[in-house]
């Protein structure tokens, strides 16, 4: 599903390297940890291409995320620019909807995951600047699997969430079978479902022992 | 399907016209410059002052004016769009076209209601406002694109904060080349004396110059439309 080879990132005095190559495979949920400033984030945007890896090869279901075609095998959420302030959320799915070209079945099966396991309203009449942190969150979840892809990544999901809604992630993420899910979080590594880890210390991502929950 | 793409992303713009601060006052600015510019040009044309490079500028400003004000800004305010796009190069193309197709209809409505004034009130000064017009649909909107493709301010939405007010050089460079082949136009129009063959033939030799020109321009605008995060 993800092949990162050699991948090596410096920004501004800050390091990326991996400690070796690192395959992902189909339907396994990988958590990213590491303390605050690690590169967890750094590592999800490269592998998005939005940040400019010095060297290295990311292939995503084959394509390298320099090119095209990737995408549609990708769903993102990293941080609240993925969300268009100005839009109401249904208005925002909708957009996703669009540029996935995803409606009728699909769609509704998203809004349903919302409404049900998330508990979030999508049809609130307030624009997503108006939305509290943990509501951002949650349709930002929530716009990234539209269009069912097969790859997610996820930065801090639990983060800004009540403990009712960490609960009702950990059973999502646990219930996501067809997906493979990529995420980042301070949680105790007991309570993040995952199959495999994979820590970022001191400029180094490595691959900690699997763990299956 | 790529009508409806177009038509939701027409939808989209248009939000964010009426619900963001900046934007708003963006658009209400452009207004009120446009119709500072068509009293000028009015006063000028009916008084006979013979201003013509400024009576020129003014007819770009009525027609076109707002293509630089939006060009320069509008990629700027799109980080979002592009993000969850996930820097797709097919959303960027279009991108581009549903501002070049916005670009065309606003023109163009301003191009026939000030058209239909000045006609009816002086009688003339339509074919200025048709060399702008003809300026601003093709050359102009891409000229700008392109260049300001180069430099992108980020915007952020949530807290619609006007962090772009300092003018980045960029921008200033938009405005002046696209003012100096503009009056370049303008010079050879005048200098063959308005004549429509004349006109059509400068504005053909135009539009084969930005045919030869468009895939590079096309390649360079969406290359350099990539989000990069900041880390």
């Amino acid at each position: 599903m993800l092949e990162i080879i050699d991948l090596e990132i410096k920004i501004e005095g800050f390091e990326l390297r991996l400690e070796k190559n690192i395959i992902i495979n189909s339907f396994e949920k990988v958590l990213i940890t590491g303390q605050n400033g690690a590169g967890k984030s750094v590592f999800l945007y490269s592998i998005l291409n939005m940040i400019k890896s010095r060297k290295g090869t990311i292939l995503i279901n084959g394509c390298p995320n320099d090119g095209s075609g990737w995408q549609k095998y990708v769903g993102a959420y990293l941080d609240q620019y993925f969300l268009i302030p100005h839009l109401r959320p249904i208005e925002h799915l909708k957009y996703v909807g669009m540029l996935k070209m995803v409606n009728g079945t699909l769609f509704n099966d998203v809004m349903k995951t919302a409404i049900d396991r998330l508990g979030f309203d999508v049809f609130q009449n307030r624009f997503i600047r108006e939305l509290s942190e943990g509501n951002r969150k949650k349709l930002g979840l929530i716009s990234s699997l539209i269009g069912t892809p097969q790859l997610l990544l996820w930065d801090e999901p639990f983060s800004s969430l009540d403990d009712k809604s960490k609960e009702s992630l950990i059973n999502l993420i646990k219930d996501l079978k067809k997906h493979t899910v990529l995420y980042s979080e301070h949680l105790s590594v007991f309570e993040c479902p995952h199959d495999r880890r994979l820590e970022v210390l001191n400029g180094i991502v490595r691959d900690s022992k699997r763990i299956r929950c | 399907m790529l009508f409806n793409k177009v038509s939701f992303m027409l939808r989209q713009e248009s939000y964010l016209f009426v619900r963001n601060k900046v934007t708003k006052i963006y658009s209400i600015g452009s207004f009120i410059a446009l119709i500072l510019s068509v009293f000028l040009l009015f006063i000028l044309r009916k008084a006979q002052i013979p201003m013509s490079v400024n009576q020129d500028i003014l007819a770009l400003f009525i027609v076109g004016g707002h293509i630089y004000i939006y060009g320069v800004y509008s990629f700027s305010w799109e980080n979002s769009f592009k993000k969850i796009a996930l820097n797709n190069a097919d959303y960027f193309l279009l991108i581009i076209w549903v501002k070049v197709i916005l670009n065309f209809f606003i023109s163009s409505m301003i191009l026939v209601v000030v058209g239909a004034v000045f006609h009816y009130k002086l009688g003339e000064g339509v074919k200025l406002l048709i060399i702008a017009w003809g300026y601003s649909v093709s050359i102009g909107i891409w000229l700008t694109l392109f260049l300001t493709s180069f430099q992108q301010r980020f915007i952020d939405l949530y807290d619609d904060r006007f962090v772009f007010i300092r003018q980045p050089p960029v921008h200033i460079l938009v405005i002046a080349t696209n003012f100096l082949i503009y009056i370049i136009i303008c010079k050879l129009c005048r200098y063959y004396s308005y004549e429509t063959n004349y006109i059509l033939i400068i504005y053909s030799i135009c539009f084969i110059i930005l045919i030869v020109l468009f895939p590079f321009i096309i390649k360079r605008i969406t290359k350099n439309l990539k989000v990069f995060v900041d880390a």
